[in-house]
């Protein structure tokens, strides 16, 4: 059967000022934006089926942190209506956006245009919301799967000394698929697209002062122009997961490459994907100069999907907090030996090396800040389930793909798109195994060894419930 | 991988008058092309090392026979000073374009009257389009891949009412669904030319059609020519039993329809009788091109089944070898011999005997050998 539903889908721009604070990397000197690449935005998808309307909004930010979360939210709960349980806010994770808010600490220059910013960035989502939302109209959708070669797993030991950075490791883990939801209107036009695939869109590196959103940008543009579908991109289990050129050099040219390339098979996938599902019948033969078999591809009949949506929490282990003073007295020297250093006109080398302890200490600081006196934090988790065979999990972390593959092989949805980057970022949540060898995501992960087990469990337990529930049909 | 190859790139719109005689299809009622759905396009691309240029010229059009595609491939000898067998002409092979020349015209009253100039401006927009790929041959780098596509199925169906092979969907059958493709970049990374090889039939627009149209590979052209900036050729494969799985075949007019289906068969099986009279064997143009150490591409002047592409394939000392069919000079179905004992429209049309396709098969092999042996030197 064919699978129908009510859809719109709106997007907003959200460019944000040249001069703004543009502060994503420790390894960068300049600290503000010298330019627009290509333009930020944020698409807002609105789904109904049943009683239930789903909101899933896709937003050009590095991060989402609060309150900027929670003030996204408000803003699109008080121009929609709908209840905050409807409403998945993801984010497309790419770092050459606007600085993360003050928590930034060792970043001055630009972050006097940050608040406006973000008060317009979230009415621009509410304002995409309520389009969305206005626009909904019956629609049917289908759902495919490919490959991408852009990625590779990132946890790289270096040789030497064996420590893990952020590099390519051929033989580590990855999930190179690529997941495409097509939805057309009922007269068969190309309403929206959902893009899932999980990659760190750091495709353009620290040397990079353009405001761009990276590779996720380039693959909304080319579906779009390839299908006419207004295209969202769900950023997938991408902790430990980065794209297989640029990062350290030639990112300007090569996120358009790899972007280029993503989006060249998410719309062939669309292409092949066709929501009108048909009954094929030979009906006799036509004599031509060959004799010509004749078929009715005969549409099945629709069938409205319901929507349902879950939006839960649930609690996972934390590391051992280490001692607060001393983490903040090291990042208020790092801060201020950097203001010294822009003061006095350092040197490139000088600036980069401090910046990178400041960004560090930071980093190390505010974790420090949410486990102390905690064995447990917790994590949300958010479901949107469309009819009998799609499932979008998404968890508010920064997945590794292990724990990405665990949930999708033990979904018992048909197609399963499990995401992190959604909802207030909680952190890395890297793999049980990941640990002993170290490295970059270990050392600021506030969550414990078992913590992705624990999460994968309670993802994978609610899937099979919705499941059960809409099992009847 | 980098090798001293020099390439240049240039096409020409061969898109017909309207009015045209439009006969691919014996089912059809119309006579004229009634319009245009796409431009015709002809497409050169030269490419040479310091001792040998060849151009292979791409045409958007159902097939050249003996005497129309000989003129063309002298039109562009005489026009580019190269020796014939550096000329590769190759036919898209879509069934939306004109008619070619007297036998495939011979039961039309109208249109056919504009054939004969427009065949005769093929042959002058084809040398043109190699002459300026050759004066703009410069250094490139030549990379090649490979992929997969669904777009096509078997079509040697067996119809349910009495088993006869019909042209349909036959999900069971073989098919080689392999898309290869050969980039060819300036040296300064500039996109310069791409060539797509696919094997499906270009009859996805059906009998009802009275537009020109180069069919699916005229759309696949642009969307590459879009993506990549580089000008397309399209290298139709080993065809002759996969089609698009969408095939357009209903509508009215069944008397007219009836009797150009027989006056189309009776003029193939008459062409084939002039063919072979006297004859125990008839010989098939084969074409070799080699570039560099990895990359050949082979074709004969036939409609080979899929099989036989992917045989060669298979034996090809290259690590990418593009096996195409609708090339040169000559025309004839050529099945596999596991085809014979069913039957249908490809076996009653075809002028050769069953052990034919491996003769051509090992011939196409030989060449590949040959020009593997050239590379070693």
């Amino acid at each position: 059967v064919s699978t129908t539903l009510l859809a719109g889908v709106a997007r907003a721009d959200i460019t944000p000022p040249i001069g703004i604070s543009h502060a994503n990397w420790g390894a960068q000197t300049h600290e503000r934006a010298a330019g627009i690449d290509l333009p930020l935005t944020v698409t807002a998808l609105a789904l109904g089926g049943g009683e239930t309307t789903s909101l899933i909004v896709d937003v050009d930010v590095c991060w989402l942190w609060e309150p900027l979360a929670s003030e996204c939210q408000a803003a699109i709960v008080e121009l929609t209506g709908l209840p905050a349980e409807s409403i998945r806010i993801s984010y497309s994770h790419t770092h050459s956006a606007p600085a993360g808010g003050r928590s930034q600490s060792w970043v001055s220059g630009g972050t006097e245009m940050l608040d406006g910013y973000h008060e317009n960035l979230r009415r621009c989502a509410a304002g995409a919301a309520w389009r969305a939302l206005n626009s909904m109209q019956p629609a049917r959708i289908a759902a495919t799967e490919g490959t991408s070669s852009i990625s590779v797993n990132r946890r790289y030991q270096r040789p030497g000394d064996n420590v893990v950075v952020v590099g390519r490791n051929r033989d580590g883990i990855l999930d190179p698929a690529v997941n495409v939801l097509r939805i057309d209107t009922l007269d068969g036009n190309p309403l929206a697209a959902i893009v899932h695939f999980g990659c760190h869109p750091i495709t353009v590196g620290p040397d990079n002062d353009q405001i761009t959103p990276d590779y996720p940008g380039v693959v909304r543009n080319v579906v779009g122009e390839a299908t006419g579908a207004t295209t969202l991109f769900l950023q997938g289990a991408a902790g430990d997961v980065g794209p297989v050129r640029g990062v350290a050099s030639d990112g300007a040219n090569q996120y358009k490459r790899l972007g280029t390339i993503l989006g060249l098979e998410a719309a062939r996938l669309w292409w092949e994907a066709d929501p009108v599902v048909t009954e094929e019948q030979y009906l006799g033969t036509l004599e031509s100069g060959a004799p010509l078999a004749m078929y009715a591809d005969t549409p099945r009949p629709d069938t409205p999907a319901a929507i349902r949506v879950v939006r839960t929490k649930v609690e996972v282990p934390v590391r051992e907090a280490a001692g607060a003073d001393a983490l903040a007295a090291e990042l208020e020297r790092h801060t201020a030996e950097l203001a010294r250093l822009r003061a006095e006109g350092g040197s490139d080398e000088d600036i980069k090396l401090v910046t990178m302890k400041a960004k560090r200490a930071s980093m190390r600081a505010n974790l420090n800040r949410r486990i102390e006196g905690k064995s447990t934090l917790p994590v949300e988790i958010f479901a949107t389930i469309i009819g009998n065979d799609i499932a979008l999990l998404a968890i508010s972390v920064e997945m590794f793909a292990g724990t990405g593959l665990a949930i999708k092989t033990g979904s018992p949805f048909a197609h399963t798109l499990v995401s992190g980057y959604t909802g207030p970022n909680d952190g890395y949540l890297p793999t049980a195994e990941a640990y002993p060898l170290g490295g970059y995501e270990i050392e600021v992960t506030p969550f414990a060894a078992g913590a992705a087990d624990v999460a994968a469990d309670a993802a994978i337990a609610l899937l099979h419930s919705l499941r059960n529930q809409g099992g009847a049909s | 991988m980098t090798i001293p190859l020099r390439a240049g790139v240039a096409r020409a719109d061969i898109t017909p008058p309207i009015g045209i005689g439009h006969a691919g299809w014996g089912a059809q009622t119309h006579q004229r092309a009634a319009g245009i759905d796409l431009p015709l396009w002809v497409t050169a691309l030269a490419i040479g090392d310091a001792d040998t240029t060849v151009v292979i010229v791409d045409i958007d059009c159902m097939y050249l026979f003996e005497q129309e595609a000989d003129a063309v491939r002298k039109a562009i000898v005489r026009l580019t000073s190269l020796p014939e067998a550096n000329v590769r002409i190759s036919f898209t092979h879509t069934h939306s374009g004109p008619v070619s020349g007297s036998t495939w015209s011979a039961w039309m009253s109208e249109g056919a009257e504009l054939v004969a100039a427009y065949d005769h401006s093929i042959g002058d927009a084809a040398a043109g389009a190699a002459w300026a790929a050759i004066r703009a041959m410069e250094p490139v780098r030549i990379g090649s891949g490979s992929g997969s596509s669904s777009i096509s199925v078997n079509r040697r169906y067996q119809r349910p009412e009495d088993d006869v092979v019909v042209v349909g969907r036959n999900p069971a059958g073989l098919v080689d669904r392999e898309v290869q493709v050969i980039r060819v970049d300036t040296l300064d990374g500039q996109p310069l030319a791409t060539i797509v090889d696919f094997a499906c039939h270009p009859i996805t627009v059906g009998p009802d059609n009275d537009l020109i149209t180069p069919d699916y590979p005229g759309a696949m052209k642009r969307v590459v020519e879009q993506a990549t900036g580089s000008t397309c050729l399209f290298l139709q494969g080993a065809a002759h039993i996969a089609e698009l799985d969408q095939l357009r075949t209903t509508g009215t007019g069944e008397e007219i329809r009836q009797q150009t289906m027989l006056a189309k068969r009776a003029g193939m099986r008459a062409g084939l009788a002039r063919k072979l009279a006297g004859c125990e064997t008839w010989p098939v143009e084969i074409h070799g091109i080699s570039l560099g150490e990895d990359i050949a591409l082979v074709a004969m002047a036939a409609e080979p089944f899929a099989t036989i592409g992917m045989a060669i394939k298979a034996q090809s000392p290259f690590a990418r070898t593009l096996v195409s069919g609708y090339t040169g000079v000559g025309w004839a179905y050529l099945p596999t011999a596991d085809a014979y004992p069913l039957g249908g429209y490809e076996i009653e049309v075809t002028p050769f005997a069953p052990e034919a396709a491996n003769l051509a098969a090992a011939a196409c092999v030989d060449v590949l050998g040959a020009l593997a042996a050239g590379r070693e030197q």
